[in-house]
C-alpha cells in the first residue's frame, strides 16, 4: 500500500511509517508530501492518509497518531506499547508522559537541522526507532 | 590520529567519538580493545586504565576531552552537561536527572548497541544521533529557547 502523510516529519512522522513497515504493511510505501496536498494525493494515488488534518489516522482523543495505529490495528506487543508512551510525550503538549520523552523530541527536531531529504531522514531515524524498541524489550524482560 | 577505547561504547564515549572527529580530530580512526590492552606510542588511548584520558568521579570522558582539548564552543558545553549530569550526578539513575534529554539520548544509544553488529557500527549511527542533538540544541540557544 501507499501511505502519505505531510513532509518535514519530526517525531509522529517518523515513528509511524516505521510502526507501518515492522507491523502493518511490510510492503508500504511512505510519501511526504505538503500539508494541503495530503488529502488530494491520497485519493488520487488511492493511498492510506495519516497525520494530518482530516486523515484516515490523525491525532485523536488526546492521542497521537502512532497511539492510533496501535489501538486500531490491535498491536499487542508491549514494548511496542511501552514505545507508545514515550512517542506520545515526545509528539504532544504532555512532553513528560516518560522521561525519554525530551531526548527523542530533540533528536526528532534535531534531524529536520541535518537532513534535508525526508526518506533518508526516515531511513536514518529507523536506526532510532530500533534500538529505542530494543531498550523497551530488554526493561520488560529486566522488570519480568 | 589513531584513538583506541574499549568495547562497547556506551553514551559517554559515543559522544566522546562524535567530539574528537568533529571538535578535536577530524581524521581520526577509531580502534576498540579489551579493557587491559597496552596503548600503542603512536596512538591516543581513551577510558582505558592505562590512559590520560579517562573518567574520574567528578568527570566523564567528554569533560576530560573538553578541557584537555580546550573545545570553547558553547553547544559542545550543554552536551558536556547533558553527559554529566547523567553520568556522574545521577549515577547513570534515570530518576536522579536534573536535566531533561539525557534520559532519551542515553536509551537511544544504549538500545543502538542491542541493535548494531559491531562496535563501529554503533558510534556509526550513535554519531547522527550526536549530529541532531547538537542541531537541535545550537537552534534552541540560537532562537532564544529555554526547552
Amino acid at each position: 500500500m501507499k501511505w502519505v502523510t505531510r513532509e518535514k516529519p519530526k517525531t509522529d512522522r517518523i515513528a509511524c511509517p516505521w510502526l507501518i513497515k515492522k507491523f502493518i504493511d511490510k510492503d508500504a510505501e511512505i510519501l511526504y508530501v505538503p500539508r494541503e496536498q495530503v488529502l488530494e494525493v491520497a485519493e488520487r494515488e488511492g493511498a492510506i492518509s495519516f497525520d494530518a488534518p482530516d486523515a484516515k489516522y490523525a491525532h485523536r482523543n488526546g492521542k497521537c497518531t502512532f497511539e492510533m495505529l496501535i489501538e486500531e490495528h490491535n498491536l499487542k506487543d508491549p514494548a511496542l506499547l511501552e514505545l507508545a508512551k514515550i512517542v506520545h510525550g515526545a509528539d504532544t503538549s504532555d512532553l513528560m508522559t516518560t522521561l525519554l520523552s525530551p531526548g527523542l523530541r530533540a533528536i526528532g527536531e534535531g534531524f529536520l537541522h541535518v537532513i534535508e531529504d525526508d526518506h533518508e531522514n526516515l531511513r536514518i531515524q529507523s536506526y532510532i526507532y530500533d534500538a529505542l524498541y530494543a531498550w523497551c524489550q530488554d526493561r520488560l524482560s529486566a522488570t519480568e | 590520529m589513531r584513538w583506541i577505547t574499549r568495547h562497547e561504547p556506551h553514551f559517554d564515549r559515543c559522544a566522546s567519538i562524535w567530539l574528537i572527529k568533529t571538535f578535536i580530530d577530524k581524521d581520526a580512526v577509531f580502534e576498540f580493545v579489551s579493557r587491559d590492552a597496552e596503548i600503542p606510542e603512536d596512538a591516543i588511548g581513551f577510558t582505558l586504565p592505562k590512559a590520560e584520558i579517562k573518567p574520574s568521579e567528578t568527570e566523564t570522558t567528554f569533560d576530560a576531552l573538553v578541557k584537555r582539548y580546550d573545545v570553547v564552543d558553547p553547544v559542545v558545553q550543554r552536551i558536556a552537561a547533558i553527559i554529566h549530569d547523567f553520568e556522574i550526578d545521577a549515577e547513570e539513575d534515570l530518576d536522579l536527572l536534573k536535566l531533561k534529554e539525557p534520559a532519551g539520548v542515553f536509551c537511544i544509544v544504549r538500545g543502538l548497541a542491542r541493535t548494531s553488529k559491531s562496535d563501529h557500527e554503533i558510534v556509526f549511527k550513535a554519531m547522527i544521533v550526536m549530529d541532531a542533538l547538537y542541531a537541535e540544541l545550537k537552534a534552541q540557544m540560537e532562537g532564544g529557547e529555554e526547552e
